[in-house]
């Protein structure tokens, strides 16, 4: 990522929908390198997701859970995660070391809801443990202040 | 709760679509809904103006920024400190949070944070934990790139 990249990023990270005409003039550059950077940083995963941001709350859900899961020993955690993957709900995954071994973040409905999917991953053979934490917070995917991090 | 939308097909197709990628043509939206781009856009503006859609997340790299370590803390909280347990964290670690929540269940507070080196996140967690109201606090670092699957949203939960 050189100055420019960075600078087309910074626009991106205010509002990912920034017109690249808009953040060509302002950077002094075409439209085209910066359509071109864009494309460029996507493929490479310098850019690693676009999202637009949504409020859970207004489509019908009352926040998200914290799935903290403990493999079974023996058993391998990539077929944890590779179940994890096709559950519909489960919006992002990654392994960890701590208590735990992997954290599943999903956003809850109802209980009914939650008890399902909570089920659903202790039925798995290689899952020893499940915890959980839920948050009221509704953001998705993450908080809006988040691209402030890297401004 | 907030009032609640019900969101028909085509307006899922539509954050569904954005979701994947927030600079999808509205051309290329409609195409798939069967509608015209000035439809698409209607309803884009309409999810927008009841709160559905609140804005854009781009997620970089966060190496690149140097930021080198996720982790997520989990603290427990005696009865009423939780104001001043956040107050905390926002002043140590600002330049960090993704998130920091409260919860129901194993944690009474839930933060998120990028760090750019253990150090970072060892002195953050020193400087919470130091307040008495902290019972109890668990560091798990993320040792692997998160797997973002965003498109597993399910946009009408309650089922049409």
């Amino acid at each position: 990522m050189d100055e420019l990249d960075l600078r087309i990023m910074k626009e991106l990270l205010k509002d990912a929908q920034t017109p690249f005409l808009r953040i060509a003039k302002k950077l002094g550059v075409s439209p085209e390198t910066v359509r071109i950077r864009y494309g460029k940083m996507k493929d490479d995963g310098t850019i690693k997701h676009c999202s637009i941001s949504i409020d859970l709350s207004k489509i019908g859900y009352q926040g998200k859970v914290f799935l903290m899961i403990t493999n079974s020993p023996n058993h391998d955690k990539s077929k944890t995660i590779d179940a994890l993957k096709k559950m519909r709900s489960i919006f992002i995954i990654s392994e960890m070391i701590g208590d735990f071994e992997i954290i599943a973040i999903a956003p809850v409905k109802d209980l009914d809801s939650l008890k399902k999917l909570v089920n659903k991953i202790k039925k798995l053979p290689s899952v020893n443990r499940v915890e959980f934490t839920l948050i009221n917070d509704t953001a998705f995917p993450v908080n809006l202040r988040f691209g402030e991090l890297f401004l | 709760m907030d009032s609640e939308v019900e969101l028909d097909e085509i307006d899922a197709k539509i954050l569904g679509a954005l979701i994947k990628d927030v600079r999808t043509k509205l051309k290329e939206i409609a195409k798939e809904c069967g509608l015209t781009s000035n439809a698409v856009f209607k309803r884009i503006r309409h999810l927008k103006s009841i709160g559905v859609i609140v804005g854009t997340t781009l997620y970089p790299d966060a190496k690149q920024f140097g930021y080198t370590n996720v982790a997520t803390v989990g603290i427990n909280i005696d009865y009423g400190q939780e104001n001043e347990i956040i107050k905390l964290f926002l002043e140590h670690a600002k330049s960090n949070l993704i998130e920091l929540s409260s919860c129901i269940g194993k944690y009474d507070l839930c933060a998120f944070m990028l760090t750019k080196s253990l150090q970072e996140l060892d002195s953050i967690t020193q400087s919470v934990r130091k307040h008495p109201g902290v019972k109890r606090m668990v560091v798990n670092i993320w040792v692997s790139e998160p797997y973002f699957l965003l498109e597993n949203l399910d946009l009408q939960p309650a089922g049409v």
